[in-house]
């Protein structure tokens, strides 16, 4: 990690390359770092092609603090040189690591730690349902002693009545009545108080477990699906050579009313026009390769001049290729490279704006002689535009 | 200043056609390439030092999807100027503003 090459031995590298003298790329490498110190000082910014490039960055000043003393000290206002690589180097240096992706983690997966956390949690849920429970018993010991107090009541009235009722017959009939009453309302206090009380102790004890295991449950289910999910690759993102116009045209075929499939043709035939078809739907009916339908409007351009609108009732002709669809011959390249460039003559002409994409597609297919053939209908300015296109082209 | 103002003021000071200066542009950077791939420092005296380090693998958010993930790790190219430089571009945007 800390091998660092000498400055001599990079000159001497570099003229083994080149095969320059040893000067001239010592001098060339010494001015480019003065001519970098003075486009910094001028423009804040230096690029180098395939390296990166230099930024001068502004920083306020702000107060901070000396880490060895805590003193306060005051930073003054300074520029930074930073330097950022350019992407291909970037990737050129990560080639290693390319096939790593980002990969999304359960949410909670910090998570799996929290999670001991959150089943200790039932616990202090669970004291919870007791305190529930207790105010019933309380409750009910509250009745229960309200009816005793009731019955306390009226026993003694009930035994003062008997007593004068009896009084003057006998005081014998007392005691009698007095014992099943007290021993009824012994019995009642038996048989109600630890009644009542042992059943909520034993509900809650039922009810917690089947409550935690299905707490646990809820909390588990969501994880295990969330942990087999994985990120999209860029891949759908990234346009390909061929495939990406099939994006663009999905999108105008999207506008088109629904496509409905009249059957699979065999191209070299006629095709006539039904509600629901367009250039698209036709083109994956004959060539199963929506994407060329630029082929099939290249020769019925006379029926239908804008591509987007088509009447029923007209036969168009669609051409047969050499080759198959998904291996085109150079004519049938050529046809079709010819049939994108109508296209984008067409849209242009129009006012579309998808009429770029088209010029894209063909400048990506390297068909010069194409180009070449239309190049006084070709817009000079398109088409530089387009070549400087590295990627899919973005309509606004 | 863009890769081509440079290659114009290398020409005139080192007399030499832009086209050549160009060549060695390139040939320099793609050795540099070469020695900062190979996990070696490269110093241009007066400018800086480039070098790499690896970035271990990170948790991250992703707020869009809200959800964390983790980031695999990456080799950085790290550059440190060179004290001379900095110094002497310290202050020089205040001096402008």
């Amino acid at each position: 990690m800390s091998k660092k090459i000498t400055f001599s031995d990079l000159v001497n590298k570099i003229v083994e390359e080149t095969g320059e003298s040893k000067k001239l790329i010592h001098d060339l490498l010494i001015e480019t770092k003065n001519i970098t110190s003075e486009g910094l000082e001028r423009d804040g910014r230096v690029n180098i092609s395939e390296l990166g490039h230099f930024d001068l960055k502004w920083h306020k000043a702000r107060s901070g603090r000396n880490p060895q003393t805590g003193e306060e000290i005051e930073i003054p206002a300074h520029n930074t040189i930073n330097f950022k690589a350019t992407s291909s180097l970037r990737e050129y240096i990560n080639r290693k690591y390319a096939h790593l992706k980002p990969e999304f983690i359960e949410e909670e997966a910090p998570g799996i730690t929290p999670v001991p956390p959150i089943l200790p949690e039932p616990e202090p849920l669970a004291p919870e349902p007791v305190p529930e429970y207790q105010p019933d018993p309380i409750v009910e010991e509250k009745k229960s002693v309200k009816s005793i107090a009731w019955l306390w009541l009226i026993i003694p009235i009930i035994i003062i009545i008997l007593a004068f009722l009896f009084w003057p017959s006998d005081e014998a009939p007392e005691p009698v009545v007095e014992e099943p009453a007290q021993s009824e309302i012994l019995a009642n206090d038996v048989e109600d108080e630890p009644a009542e009380q042992l059943k909520p102790v034993e509900e809650p004890e039922k009810a917690e477990p089947e409550k935690l295991q299905k707490k646990i449950e809820d909390i588990e289910q969501p994880v295990t699906p969330a942990k087999n999910f994985k990120p999209e690759t860029k891949d759908p993102l990234k346009p390909v050579k061929e495939p990406a116009p099939t994006t663009q045209e999905s999108v105008t075929a999207e506008k088109e009313p629904v496509p409905v499939k009249t059957g699979i043709g065999t191209p070299g035939g006629t095709h006539s026009i039904q509600p629901g078809d367009n250039f698209w739907t036709i083109a994956m009916d004959f060539y199963k390769q929506s994407y060329l339908w630029p082929n099939i409007y290249r020769v019925n351009q006379n029926k239908a001049n804008n591509p987007d609108m088509l009447s029923v009732g007209i036969n168009l002709e669609v051409p047969a290729l050499q080759g198959n669809p998904e291996n085109l011959t150079e004519k049938d390249k050529n046809d079709i490279a010819e049939g994108f460039i109508e296209t984008y003559l067409v849209y242009k002409e129009l006012g579309n704006e998808k009429a770029l994409y088209y010029l894209w597609v063909v400048n990506k297919w390297e068909a010069h002689e194409v180009i070449e053939k239309y190049k006084n209908r070709i817009n000079e300015t398109d088409l530089k535009s387009v070549e400087k296109i590295d990627g899919f082209p973005v309509v606004k | 200043m863009t890769n081509s103002e440079l290659i114009k003021t290398l020409s005139s000071r080192l007399g030499q056609s832009q086209v050549e200066i160009k060549r060695l542009l390139k040939s320099s950077v793609k050795i540099m390439k070469e020695i900062i791939d190979e996990d070696v420092g490269v110093s241009i005296p007066g400018l800086g030092t480039f070098k790499t380090f690896i970035k271990s693998k990170r948790r991250s958010y992703n707020p869009y999807h809200k959800k964390f993930m983790v980031l695999p790790p990456k080799r950085v190219i790290k550059f440190r100027s060179s004290s001379s430089i900095k110094n002497e571009l310290k202050f020089t945007r205040q001096k402008n503003e």
